[in-house]
């Protein structure tokens, strides 16, 4: 991460140079004093103030997310979810939002990749970062697990293992999850890039495995 | 739509001032026209071209919202 030591007369003055050197609006500077000081008596003794300071991460962030989406749709709002794993959470909300979401959320990911790609490159190290929209993503993954579940039980009736269409790695990770603890089936991921799919497939039997090549999940 | 352009590219590359974006109104709509550091190229494009596709999908969504038509070339 991105640190700096600077010196100055007072305090507010090392603030502001720190600001400069980094590239960080107020709100975005986190900082340790490493000394107060002070005047002195008729500028004797005296000492410049000095702190330490780095860019507050998830600030800058949020704030270039929020720029770039008002340059999209101004009337668009962005807060911050919250923190797992390292990877930022933001929810958006705002109407009429079906266009910034797109087909099965490819807008939302690229708005998601643009996003963390600017954070990463203004802080210097890698930001990750996971955009939801009036809470879509929750819903959709709720409905990714429910589709999972009922596929699960289709291959455990007829014993015969079920593709499913092309999904993006969270989607396939999130299925593997929700069928990882399952007792009936397995699940694993065929096809490269854009066409990777996951096949859910029924445990304990010799047919569905061996020839379909590459099966290291997600 | 060019400041859109603009604020993203000029937030990915390591030279921001080398970025330069025309605007030209071409048969098929609105084109924009980037230029970057040869340095920067790679950033703009991306592996597989992943990073200009993002871009374009974006640019898209404001385009639409202005019922517009809107392309990026990158030079």
């Amino acid at each position: 991460m991105r640190e700096t030591e600077v010196s100055a007369k007072t305090l507010e003055e090392a603030k502001r140079l720190a600001m400069d050197k980094l590239g960080a609006r107020e709100d975005e500077l986190e900082y340790d004093v490493l000394n107060e000081g002070h005047s002195g008596i008729f500028g004797l003794g005296a000492q410049n103030a000095a702190i330490k300071a780095r860019l507050k991460v998830d600030r800058v962030t949020q704030n270039i997310l929020t720029d770039l989406v008002k340059l999209l749709d101004p009337q668009l709002k962005v807060e911050m979810s919250g923190e797992e794993e390292g990877r930022f959470a933001f929810n958006i909300e705002g109407e009429d939002v079906g266009l910034l979401i797109g087909r099965h959320g490819k807008t939302l990911e690229a708005l998601q990749y643009v996003a963390s790609l600017m954070a990463s490159q203004r802080v210097g190290e890698s930001v990750k970062l996971s955009i939801d929209i009036n809470e879509y993503q929750k819903k959709h993954f709720e409905s990714l697990k429910a589709m999972a579940l009922e596929m699960a039980k289709k291959v455990k009736l007829t014993r015969r293992p079920i593709t499913l269409r092309p999904m993006p790695a969270n989607e396939r990770r999130l299925v593997h999850i929700a069928l990882s603890d399952s007792a009936d089936v397995t699940t694993y991921s065929i096809g490269v890039g854009d066409d990777r799919r996951i096949v859910i497939s029924p445990k304990y039997t010799e047919r569905a495995s061996g020839h379909w090549g590459n099966r290291n999940n997600v | 739509m060019k400041d859109l352009v603009e604020y993203i590219v000029k937030s990915i590359v390591n030279e921001p001032d080398k970025v330069s974006i025309t605007e030209e109104e071409g048969e098929n709509g609105l084109v924009l026209k980037l230029t970057v550091a040869d340095d920067d190229k790679g950033r703009v494009i991306g592996r597989q071209g992943r990073v200009a596709q993002a871009i374009r999908t974006l640019i898209r969504v404001k385009a639409a919202k202005a019922g517009q038509k809107v392309s990026l070339e990158i030079l």
